[in-house]
C-alpha cells in the first residue's frame, strides 16, 4: 500500500453509525498528526465498512454481493481483508447425528432438523494464494464438534466432490 | 435388493479370502479378525488420508446391509488449490473403487 493510499481516519466509519467517526477513540491531534504524515491509523472499526486493506477483491469474494458484505477487521490480521467465497453449500454427513432446533412455544415455524454437515471454504488472506478448508461440524451428545476426520457413505463423498470442485472452478474463474 | 444367506462355521483350515484389487490387508490378518466380525471380511484401501473400507463374506461376495465408507483426513492446515484439487480426484478415485 502507498502513502497516497492511505485511509483517512475520518473515513474509517462503522456500518449503522456511518458518521461516527474514528476519532471517537483518539485524540483528535494524534489523528491530525498521522494524517498531516500520511501515517495509517492505528485503529479501526471491527466492523468497518471500509477496511484498510484498498487492494482488490478476487472476483468470487463475498463482496461482490453489494455494499452490505464487507469485510470485518480481524484482529489477526488486521491489514489484510480475508476473503471469502459466500454461499458454498454445505454437505451431508450422514453418520453423524444431526441437531433439532430450539424453537420458542410461541414460535410459529415448525421444528427442522439440521443433519452433521461437511463445510468447505474458498479464502484468500490479502493477497495470498486461495486456500480450501474442510472440516466436519457435528453434535455428539447434542454438544457442537467441529474435526477434519471424517467418515461418509458413498452419496455424502459424492456431495463434497461436487463442492470441492465449485469451489476450485470459482477460484480459477 | 436380494439378500445373501450368511453362515458362520468352524473350520480346521484357514478359508481362502477373496479381495477386491484394492484391499491392502493380508490375508492372515483378515483371517485373525474373522471372529471379530462375524466371519465377515472388512476390506481396507491403502493408508490415510483418504482410505476406502467395505465389508464382504469370505467368497468376496458384498455384504449388502454394510455399505461402503470412505474415511477422509482433511489436512489441519488449509489447502491451496492444486492440493485441493488433487484431494479431490483422490476422493473421486475412492468412490469409482467402492463402485467396482
Amino acid at each position: 500500500m502507498t502513502a497516497t493510499d492511505v485511509p483517512a481516519a475520518s473515513d474509517v466509519t462503522q456500518p449503522g453509525s456511518r458518521s461516527r467517526p474514528i476519532e471517537d477513540i483518539l485524540e483528535p491531534d494524534d489523528v491530525a498528526l498521522q494524517q498531516r504524515l500520511s501515517v495509517r491509523p492505528t485503529y479501526y472499526w471491527a466492523e468497518a465498512s471500509t477496511h484498510p486493506d484498498k487492494d482488490p477483491c478476487p472476483t468470487w469474494c463475498w463482496t461482490r454481493h453489494g455494499d452490505d458484505w464487507a469485510h470485518e477487521v480481524d484482529e489477526a490480521a488486521p491489514m489484510a481483508a480475508t476473503h471469502r467465497l459466500e454461499p458454498v453449500p454445505t454437505t451431508v454427513a450422514s453418520l453423524y447425528r444431526g441437531v433439532r432446533n430450539q424453537r420458542e412455544p410461541s414460535d410459529e415455524t415448525p421444528s427442522y432438523v439440521e443433519t452433521a454437515t461437511v463445510r468447505s471454504y474458498l479464502e484468500q488472506v490479502g493477497q495470498s494464494e486461495p486456500i480450501v478448508k474442510i472440516d466436519l461440524s457435528h453434535y455428539p451428545r447434542g454438544k457442537y464438534v467441529r474435526e477434519n476426520r471424517l467418515r461418509l457413505t458413498i452419496a455424502d463423498t459424492e456431495d463434497l466432490i461436487a463442492v470441492l470442485t465449485f469451489l476450485v472452478k470459482e477460484a480459477r474463474g | 435388493m436380494s439378500t445373501v444367506a450368511g453362515y458362520v462355521v468352524a473350520v480346521t483350515e484357514p478359508p481362502t479370502i477373496v479381495c477386491p484389487e484394492w484391499c491392502v490387508i493380508p490375508t492372515s490378518e483378515h483371517v485373525a479378525e474373522l471372529s471379530n466380525h462375524e466371519g465377515l471380511v472388512i476390506h481396507w484401501s491403502e493408508d490415510a488420508p483418504i482410505r476406502l473400507s467395505r465389508s464382504s463374506y469370505v467368497d468376496g461376495t458384498v455384504d449388502p446391509t454394510d455399505p461402503p465408507l470412505l474415511h477422509i483426513d482433511t489436512p489441519f492446515e488449509a489447502m491451496p488449490l492444486d492440493e485441493a484439487e488433487a484431494f479431490a480426484r483422490r476422493i473421486l478415485a475412492a468412490v469409482n473403487e467402492a463402485r467396482s
